[in-house]
């Protein structure tokens, strides 16, 4: 017969030494934050490189700008004129770019051997983007925007519910309020007098942060970055506007009919504490408790008991400087969004007024504890990591901390974040129906 | 804590498969890049002189690289298991993998199979489901069943410690699922809603549409629909596990934190005594291969983007010549750099990106070329694709060069793939479940290394870019179809079945 133990937290490691990325930090003359993290079990290397500026940086006319010039960092600098995919595919090399809200990285993970050619690349285009940037690739790279566009938003049911959200949650000129991958028109509009003036204001390297993960000898990184980023410009940091804290005053209830959409779907939307603020990591596991799981609060009433709802889902959607609570639901074959969003405050208000057990309390922190250890499993992971950790906290190593801010947590942490952050007075009610009215039964 | 430590290099024990040779020996036969010679760390308190940004730098001295050791058992039941240790976390990994999925339905019952696993963790044992998801989160594990047209999976990952109670959850929905009605109900009605759901998605509809297309009415090309799914009952599902559920159509792969020496006697205690007769059934090996080169339309009125196929069969994967097909179409439309998506992305504009590739299961390699395209583009894409495709054949065949440059990615990337136990694993699942020779995996280099680049074009002009294609076009039918018709290609309307459509 199956035996259950009660798990204890703070065990998940085979020892109590705790949870460490190891690395070393250090900063360049020019401000550039290089951090170095050695992990040998397989020979390759991860070069990964954040820049403090992502869509929230952009101005008003150029949503989509970051974004778009994460772009035109693939299609050559001064001495690599060529696709910068071309020298590190042949090496076999995984390489992308990606562009947040907050920032934008790049990385190329390589056998070690190649250390030299990412960095190599990485700081030529850090240095020497724009003598090789013509209005051809600009232009080429303005359709493939608008094509990334088209297919990861428009061409896909409830495609751009996230761009609805985030306009309607976060106001008029808040620089959460428009979404990282633009509208159509600013993308189109953006000019090469643009992009030389994002480069030499945000892409230099005192806004950068470089780090190099695994299979690699330390001197050697050391002495490689110091020849390739060593002798880049010194220029300030620029400065980041201010992102207010933002409450919403009122309950906003946005109706969509959408063709070819076959279910009714509805999302609720808060704007919530910042990424590491106090009660980020609450919101988490207020997330573990309402549907973590078959059992958990929200998924045991609309989905196993009442029926209601095919799926139902809750995430805090972390960002800098203020992030989106979002709780989705797709309404079950002959049941409507309003019953759903019923069933779900009926959940909140009781959450809120009672919190959770200690058992959902106790199993959602072991469950955050243990995904801490499954995401040391690869380098590209941990290089992400230390980054992430370094840009917003100043501090690569803050995984430790990071997790002690769950581990801490209580009852009434929890439940006074869902009454302090979820209120239903201060929200986003979006409903996605399809363009033709579905037959209610009952 | 242990994930400071690079792993022990595991010994390679006789008898168990051979591994890799270091990557280093390979070094001949990709001298361009990787027999430079090694350039010189310079001390640290001296400062080198300023960079040439110039030239490309010369690589550092290349690691050597072997496949993690593959150590092997079998239970009492000849049920049997093979481990890949990797001691940089306290987690474990198990899967039992079948060679049975969603090929063994019944006709008239397509998703049978994946309806039974979906169940398995519906109820097990004195559980039900919502007692195994409260039994999982309490150990903070995972357990997930799955099946696939090819294949099903149970598979659990956890920390080291609670492996054995996860181990006992995972052996429970294996050997004493329930089967609830009640849990059927529900996810019945989920599956079928879900099946609609995956139709209004252009790019998962063309995906399934154009599988249709090329197998036809065999098992790979029959979909589940609302009607088969509703068909399916409880005692089907009971009496398809029971039938197909057994040992000689399993294996048990083990990766993460334990050893072969640690795991036999738990898994033995949990599996040795499962039994049942193993049925001798293979999967059919259908394909349909079209001697013109047809375009099938489907309408998606408004739709934002047009998404293309083209395919064909091109050969088994056991064909001498496969290695030369993996590398030419790594060059026509393997990755980012190939042509197919230098020219419609890179140069054009017209797509994020267009990759081709070829997948195969128990059925032949099928070959497929595939963007998503702006709608007002469709048919200039389609120009731009064939063209591609016909200049191979003559006044721009893949070159030398070409070949050696995926050659080298190839080559290169093979250690990256191997930074976790999971995808290794996985290739030794496709190994056993696919019949493939015992040196497929440790002769896989070898294999890319002996193309001959002249080889890899003329296969793949006599296999792909002469023959006749099945090209499917999801998208704005009222924009695009006037200008695919002047293809001059038969065209046939299809429904989102993939069925056609008499006008």
């Amino acid at each position: 017969m199956m035996l259950f133990v009660l798990a204890t937290l703070g065990t998940a490691l085979a020892d109590d030494s705790g949870l460490v990325i190891p690395y070393e930090k250090y900063e360049l003359a020019n401000g550039l934050d290089v951090i170095l993290s050695e992990d040998h079990s397989v020979p390759i290397v991860q070069v990964n490189l954040w820049y403090g500026v992502g869509s929230r940086d952009e101005v008003e006319g150029r949503t989509g700008f970051a974004h778009l010039f994460e772009h035109l960092m693939f299609n050559g600098s001064e001495h690599w004129p060529g696709e910068y995919f071309e020298p590190l595919q042949e090496v076999g090399a995984r390489v992308n770019g990606t562009t947040n809200l907050d920032r934008t990285n790049y990385f190329e993970e390589v056998p070690s051997a190649y250390l030299p050619l990412a960095l190599w690349l990485e700081s030529d285009r850090m240095g020497f983007l724009l003598p090789v940037l013509d209005g051809e690739k600009l232009a080429n790279q303005q359709e493939v925007v608008r094509n990334e566009r088209r297919q990861s938003y428009e061409n896909r049911p409830y495609g751009t519910a996230w761009i609805t959200m985030l306009g309607s949650v976060f106001p008029e000129g808040h620089p959460y309020h428009h979404p990282t991958i633009g509208y159509h028109e600013d993308i189109e509009a953006a000019t090469l007098e643009d992009v030389s003036a994002f480069f030499q204001h945000w892409y230099v390297p005192s806004n950068a942060s470089l780090v190099i993960c695994g299979d690699f000898d330390p001197d050697e990184a050391k002495d490689l970055v110091d020849r390739y980023f060593g002798d880049l410009p010194v220029v300030p940091a620029p400065e980041r506007v201010e992102v207010p804290t933002w409450k919403m005053a009122e309950e906003v209830v946005v109706r969509q009919t959408e063709a070819g959409v076959p279910h009714q779907k509805v999302w609720l939307a808060w704007p919530s504490p910042a990424l590491h603020a106090e009660g980020d990591a609450a919101l988490d596991v207020v997330s573990s408790v309402l549907s973590g799981g078959k059992d958990a609060r929200l998924q045991k009433s609309l989905v196993h008991e009442k029926q209601i709802a095919q799926k139902v889902s809750a995430s805090q959607a972390s960002f800098a400087e203020g992030s989106m609570y979002i709780i989705q639901a797709t309404a079950a074959k002959g049941h409507t969004t309003e019953e759903l969003v019923v069933e779900i405050d009926r959940i909140l208000t009781e959450l809120a007024a009672e919190g959770p057990t200690e058992r959902e309390l106790t199993d959602a922190l072991v469950n955050w504890e243990a995904g801490f250890v499954r995401r040391l499993a690869r380098v590209s992971a941990k290089a992400n990591l230390l980054n992430s950790y370094n840009l917003y906290r100043g501090d690569p190593g803050f995984i430790q901390d990071d997790m002690e801010r769950y581990l801490a947590l209580t009852a009434s942490d929890v439940q006074s974040a869902v009454e302090s952050y979820l209120p239903m007075d201060g929200r986003l009610q979006l409903h996605i129906h399809p363009e033709v009215a579905e037959e209610v039964a009952e | 804590m242990n994930a400071l430590n690079p792993p022990g290099r595991s010994l390679v024990l006789p008898g168990f498969r051979r591994p890799l040779r270091p990557l280093v020996v390979l070094g001949a036969v990709m001298l361009a890049v990787a027999c430079a010679p090694k350039a010189q760390p310079g001390p640290v308190a001296q400062p080198l002189p300023p960079v040439d940004r110039t030239a490309r730098p010369q690589p550092l001295e290349a690691q050597s690289f072997e496949l993690p050791a593959i150590h092997e058992g079998t239970l009492s039941n000849g049920l049997r298991v093979t481990v890949v240790e990797n001691h940089e976390l306290p987690l474990v990994d198990i899967r039992l993998s079948f060679d049975v999925g969603g090929w063994t339905d019944p006709p008239g019952q397509e998703g049978l199979a994946q309806a039974a696993l979906d169940m398995l963790n519906e109820g097990a044992g004195e559980l039900d489901a919502l007692g195994i998801s409260a039994a999982l989160k309490s150990l903070a594990s995972r357990l997930n069943t799955s099946a696939s047209v090819d294949g099903s999976s149970i598979h659990i990952d956890t920390l080291k410690k609670n492996l054995e109670p996860t181990l006992d959850l995972m052996a429970s929905v294996l050997l004493q699922p329930t089967f609830p009605e009640n849990e059927w109900e529900r996810l019945q009605k989920q599956r079928i809603q879900a099946l609609a759901t995956e139709k209004a998605d252009p790019r998962k509809l063309a995906r399934q549409v154009a599988r249709t297309l090329a197998y036809g009415d065999a098992y790979m090309g029959v979909q589940a629909t609302e009607e088969t799914v509703a068909g399916i009952t409880v005692a089907d599902m009971k009496a398809w596990v029971e039938q197909w559920l057994v040992p000689g159509r399993a294996m048990l792969l083990v990766g993460g934190d334990t050893t072969l020496e640690e795991i036999m006697p738990l898994l033995e205690a949990r599996f040795g005594a499962w039994s049942g007769e193993t049925p001798v059934a293979r999967p059919p090996r259908p394909s349909i291969q079209p001697d013109a080169t047809v375009v099938y339309l489907l309408d998606k009125p408004g739709a934002a983007q047009s998404v293309l196929y083209l395919q064909r069969f091109i050969g088994e994967r056991t064909d001498p010549e496969y290695p030369a097909l993996v590398l030419a179409n790594q060059a026509w439309g393997g990755q980012f750099t190939a042509r197919l998506n230098m020219n419609l992305r890179e140069d054009k504009g017209y797509t994020y990106g267009a990759r081709s590739s070829f997948g195969h299961g128990y059925a032949p390699g099928r070959w497929v070329a595939s963007a998503s395209v702006h709608t007002e583009v469709t048919r200039a894409s389609l120009d731009e694709i064939f063209r591609e495709l016909e200049e191979v054949n003559g006044e721009r065949p893949l070159t030398g060069e070409e070949i050696e440059y995926v050659r080298s990615g190839l080559i290169h990337g093979y250690p990256g793939r191997f930074e976790e136990a999971e995808p290794l694993l996985r290739e030794i699942a496709t190994v056993w479940r696919y019949g493939l020779p015992d040196d497929w995996l440790g002769g896989y280099l070898d294999r890319v290394a002996a193309v001959d680049p002249a080889q890899a074009q003329a296969v793949f002009s006599e296999r792909v870019t002469t023959q006749p294609l099945q090209v499917l076009v999801v998208g704005d039918l009222a924009v695009v179809r006037e200008d695919i018709e002047a293809l001059g290609h038969p065209v046939v309307l299809l429904d989102t079945d993939g069925k056609p459509i008499q006008e």
